[in-house]
Formats: structure tokens, sequence, C-alpha cells
């Protein structure tokens, strides 16, 4: 009984962490679910479990991204300030509203990601022209053009090849909103961070994506950080489901060349339509 | 920059690595010891106890040490960038990996002061 207990929770995180490496998610979106619905843990807890999780798989596989040089570091330190800021807040936040109010917030973000899911494919499909993603160097507007070459401009020191993000205001006012979310969901944030990167700030959709995996572990400790000292963490059932999480993210990183993720994902857009339903009766009481 | 990005790709991998042996073992005791994950009731944190609890083969302590260890891996790795920003003179780098960090112990306090 108790080792299938383990098990099961093993299994379960094994779960997400291979559905989540196929699909660009960091795992929280299947974690919270999992233990709240399906092992009937707090949904408090299942959000502080489901952070230590959204860390493992993001220190996983931004280690592999920024060995390929893929993540932009400086990019993800300048938004890391916010969405840390913003994991504070909604750490403290957390504690203080009623959990009806937070799953029916979660309910509320699965329908928002199944339906992002079921438009990526016409995102991808813009994303592989020329003109949309890459801009030219002189494309980064007035917020470019201020430093001098003995003085750069944050903007020119963020810049990677081929593209300068733009509209650096709004990425901080989106990053604090992102970690908010992490915080309070027990999510990576990804969902909001790689479209803010990619259509507000013209950042390229491979390294936005890579950059918000790197950001998602610094987003994730500033909130775990406040659910550890405030005993959110249950141990026992994190462990298990930590450990899980890590064999299926480095399963699913090698399945993804072998494995058509368009149909994967309309699977899972079913999947989280379902649990978003779930969660909403729960949230209704 | 090459050299950054290859020396926090270790940190993250080892810290990673680190963490999840740590919580393997803590999980492998849990079993050995008849407790259920799912029984609720956890032993609190107390750092001060880790290192005895540790020598006695504690589930917890093992537990608690590896999600210690996960969450600080990212931190590691702005502790890192930073130097290396700092090292190389990109001071205004150097400054937002380091007002990161204050927002973490910030985080400390705060969840303290709330506890």
């Amino acid at each position: 009984m108790i080792v299938g207990q383990l098990v099961l929770l093993a299994a379960g995180g094994f779960g997400a962490g291979v559905f989540g490496s196929l699909l660009g998610l960091g795992g929280g979106i299947l974690i919270v679910p999992l233990l709240s619905v399906g092992f009937g843990v707090p949904f408090r807890e299942a959000v502080g479990i489901s952070l230590v999780c959204v860390i493992v798989t993001s220190s996983a596989a931004a280690g592999v991204y920024l060995e390929r040089h893929t993540a932009n570091l400086r990019l993800g330190m300048v938004l890391e300030v916010f969405t840390a800021t913003g994991a504070l807040l909604g750490g403290l936040v957390a504690f203080a509203l009623p959990e009806r109010v937070l799953a029916g917030l979660f309910a509320a973000l699965l329908g928002w990601t199944a339906f992002s899911m079921l438009r990526r494919s016409r995102v991808e499909a813009a994303a592989s022209s020329p003109a949309d993603p890459i801009d030219g160097p002189g494309a980064a507007g007035a917020e470019g053009a201020g430093g001098g070459p003995a003085s750069p401009s944050l903007t020119d020191e963020i810049a990677g090849p081929g593209y300068r993000p733009r509209r650096l205001g709004a990425g901080a006012g989106g990053s604090l909103g992102a970690g908010v979310l992490s915080a309070l969901l027990g999510v990576g944030g990804g969902i909001v961070k790689v479209p803010l990167m990619h259509l507000v700030m013209g950042v390229p959709l491979k390294v936005a994506t890579a950059t918000s995996n790197l950001m998602i572990g610094v987003t994730a400790a500033a909130s775990a950080v406040v659910y550890l000292v405030r005993g959110g963490i249950d141990p026992y059932i994190a462990g298990p489901t930590a450990v899980g999480v890590f064999a299926g993210a480095l399963v699913g990183s090698r399945l993804a060349s072998r494995i058509d993720v368009r149909i994967l994902r309309l699977l899972f857009v079913g999947v989280l339509a379902l649990t978003a339903a779930q969660m909403a009766l729960r949230a209704l009481g | 920059m090459n050299s950054i990005d290859a020396r926090i790709a270790r940190i993250l991998s080892v810290g990673t690595r680190v963490a999840v042996a740590f919580l393997a073992v803590g999980s492998i005791l849990l079993v050995a010891g008849g407790t259920s994950p799912l029984a609720g009731g956890w032993p609190p944190l107390d750092v001060a106890s880790l290192p005895a609890d540790l020598l006695a083969l504690q589930p917890a302590a093992f537990l608690w040490l590896g999600l210690i260890a996960m969450i600080a891996t990212p931190l590691l790795r702005v502790v890192a960038s930073t130097w290396s920003f700092a090292r190389m003179g990109e001071r205004r780098m150097a400054a937002l990996g380091a007002a990161v960090l204050v927002v973490i112990a910030l985080a400390v306090v705060a969840g303290l002061a709330a506890s």
C-alpha cells in the first residue's frame, strides 16, 4: 500500500515530466491538478510541491539550452528582477486567498492554456517566416537609439544574433504578472513569458522559449522560498513526485524527435479541458 | 559569454542531480520506514538538526535537504552570473543579478515574518 502510493506519486510526476518536456511546459499545469484532484492534496500544498517540480524541469532543461546558446542569459536576468518580485508578492498573497478562489483561477488558466495550444500551430507557422521574429539591427526603435559605442544601452546589452528586444517596459510589466501567476498557481509562467517575449518584445520563438525556461527556475524559487519557510511544502509528497518529474523530463527530451507532437498536443488539449472542468467544479464547491 | 553559459549549465546540471539524489534516497527511506507519503503531518524543517538527522538516516532530513538544494540551484545560477558579470566589468548586469538576490532575501524575510 505504502509502496504503491510512492510509486503512484513518482509515476504521476514521471507522466507530467514526459508531457511537459514534449509540449514545452514547465509541468506545473499538470502537477497541481494531479495532486489536488488525483490525490486529494489541499490546493495550496499542491502549489508548493508544484513549484519545486517546476524548478526541476527548468534546471534540467535550462542547462541544455545554455550549452546550445539558445537562451539569452542577459535578457533573462533583466526580466528576472520583475518575475522574482511578482513571485514574492504572489507567494505572500497566496496564503491570504481562499483555496476555492485559487482553484477557480487555475481552472481559468487551464482553459486559456488549452485554447493557446490549439492556436500554437498557427504561431509556429508564423515563426518560421523569416520576416516575423527576427528583427534587423535597426528594428529596436527609439529604445535602442540612446546609447553610443562607449556606453551601450540596456537594449544593446541584451541583444542577440539577429534581434534586439524592444518594449522593455511592457516586458517588465508582463514579467511581474507572470511572477504573480507562478506563485499563486504553482506554474512556471511560460504561458505568459513566451508570448510576451516573442510577440511583444520581438524575440525569436526559440530564444523566447529557452530564455523563459531559464527564468522559470528563479521565478519558482522566489515563491518556493516563501512556501518552504511557511511550512507549505510537504516533503513526503514532493520527494517522489520531483524524482518522477526529473526522470520524465529526461525521457521526454529523448522522445521529442520521435513523436508527432501535433497529435499529442490535441490529446493534451482534451485532458486540459477536462481538468479545467473538474477544477471549476471544485472552485464552485 | 560562452564560458559563462558553460559554467552556469554545469551548476544547473550538478545542482539538479545532487538534489534529485537526496530526494530519491529520502523517498526510499520513507518507504523502508513504513511511512505513507500521503499521511500528512510531516516533520517541520529544522536546519540545525539536519546533520544529526542525516546521520540517523531520517527520511525527512534527506527530503528537506533535497528540497533546499533544488530551490538553491537556480539561485546559485544567479550568484554565479552576477559574479561573472562583475568580474567582466558589466556593472549593469551585475547590479540586476544583485537585485534578484535581494528580492530572494526579501522573500525569506517575508516568509519568516509571516510564519
